[in-house]
């Protein structure tokens, strides 16, 4: 058991939970019990130190000198807007030849809520600035897990960012509650193993995926008409190679849950895959007329899913 | 807790060349104390993951689906009586490095 100091737009409550999600659950369900209000963060210097004054779970305190109460940036500025840096970020191509992936970070399709925010060494990071600096946020929630990139097996840490994005991206998109940590405490959260089977989350989140394409009700606000198009409806010229890059992520990552996770690396090669789409879409463009091609079931075929 | 999919690293132990080693070499503590035996298993990562290779193999020749972890076959293939054990003990006595001659004198023919 951990004691996590918690600020709301009601003043900063210390929590005692198993982690930090947790943590941030009973918040949420303190502010709501008490008028209303955001979870705004945690803070970084006392969170999870034991501290002697700590409560039970679920009791609260308030509130404690010194933290903030203004809300974050993305309290004020909306979820879809698009600075120069994040259009900048999104053509940044990044593997498989450029043609499905792209670091993601297209506007507004995370749906995360305003003024949710994560802790870094340096304060708190609002979930809105974490979308214009995905890999950094990335890079931070490893650290906050006392993972380190650029130690032992840390190329394969920073290798996990694609993988980690998209399952981040497709959680908010159709997990249910939206996070208020963003890309960096999720990427804390797996990263310390507290998340489960990575692989076995994202299978299942393929399979709401491609439910997702079926039932026109069972995806999230945020998961926009234009969203399910790029998935279920691609066209040439569209702007969803990013969104399909992750959804590749889901399936490669998915695939190493069902079958030998090695045999899985060797079976899938993620370009071929991408080559073969690419002549897919050819194919229907070039027999007349821009039909638009499942990407989805695609992947349900290649993968056998 | 044992190991498993759990982990942040089972991935990279599983399909990571370094990981795989990384893997193989955790069990170094099970490679034998005699001096012969411990070179010989560290020098056998190739073999066991061609080895396990080979098993995925069968199983998909076979027409099913290839589930077996590395990391699995490296427990079942360090278990006592597993498949480490069996190599050792199928060596000769020469393979193994012993001097069986200490133990067997030359036959003396006296005329």
């Amino acid at each position: 058991m951990k004691y996590f100091l918690i600020r709301t737009t009601n003043g900063t409550i210390e929590v005692a939970a198993s982690d930090i999600n947790q943590a941030y659950q009973l918040a949420t369900q303190w502010v709501t019990a008490n008028g209303g209000g955001n979870v705004l963060g945690a803070d970084p210097s006392e969170n999870g130190g034991g501290g002697g004054n700590a409560q039970p779970v679920g009791a609260v305190t308030t509130p404690a000198v010194g933290f903030s109460r203004t809300p974050g940036r993305g309290a004020t500025s909306g979820a879809t807007d698009a600075s120069p840096l994040r259009e900048q970020q999104k053509t940044q191509n990044f593997a498989m030849g450029g043609r499905l992936y792209d670091l993601g970070g297209n506007a507004g399709s995370t749906g995360l809520p305003a003024g949710g925010s994560a802790s870094t060494k340096f304060g708190p990071v609002n979930t809105e600035v974490q979308k214009d600096f995905q890999y950094e946020s990335y890079l931070q929630g490893l650290k906050n897990a006392n993972r380190n990139p650029y130690g032992a097996f840390g190329s394969y840490l920073r290798e996990r960012y694609n993988p980690t994005r998209a399952a981040f991206r497709f959680n908010e998109l159709l997990g249910g509650s939206p996070s208020l940590t963003g890309l960096q405490g999720f990427t804390e959260q797996n990263a310390q193993g507290t998340g489960g089977d990575i692989n076995q989350q994202a299978l299942m989140q393929f399979r709401n995926l491609a439910g997702a394409g079926t039932q026109a009700n069972s995806f999230q606000p945020s998961f926009t008409q234009d969203l399910r198009d790029r998935l279920f409806n691609a066209k040439t010229g569209d702007d969803g190679s990013g969104l399909r890059g992750d959804a590749l992520q889901l399936a490669l990552a998915g695939a190493r849950s069902k079958i030998s996770p090695y045999f899985a690396s060797q079976a899938y090669n993620p370009d071929r895959i991408s080559d073969d789409f690419g002549e897919e879409m050819y194919r229907n463009t070039a027999g007349g007329g821009d039909q638009g091609v499942d990407f989805v079931n695609f992947l349900k075929k290649r993968f056998g899913f | 807790m044992p190991f498993g999919p759990d982990n942040y690293f089972y991935d990279f132990m599983e399909t990571d060349p370094a990981g795989q080693r990384s893997n193989y070499f955790s069990f170094q503590d099970k490679f034998g104390k005699a001096p012969n035996q411990k070179k010989w298993f560290e020098d056998q990562f190739q073999n066991v993951q061609n080895r396990y290779m080979g098993q995925l193999g069968q199983t998909v020749r076979g027409g099913g689906n290839p589930t077996q972890a590395f990391s699995g076959f490296l427990d079942n293939y360090f278990a006592q009586g597993g498949g480490a054990d069996q190599d050792w003990a199928g060596m000769s006595p020469s393979q193994r490095g012993v001097q069986d001659s200490r133990f067997a004198p030359s036959v003396r023919w006296n005329v």
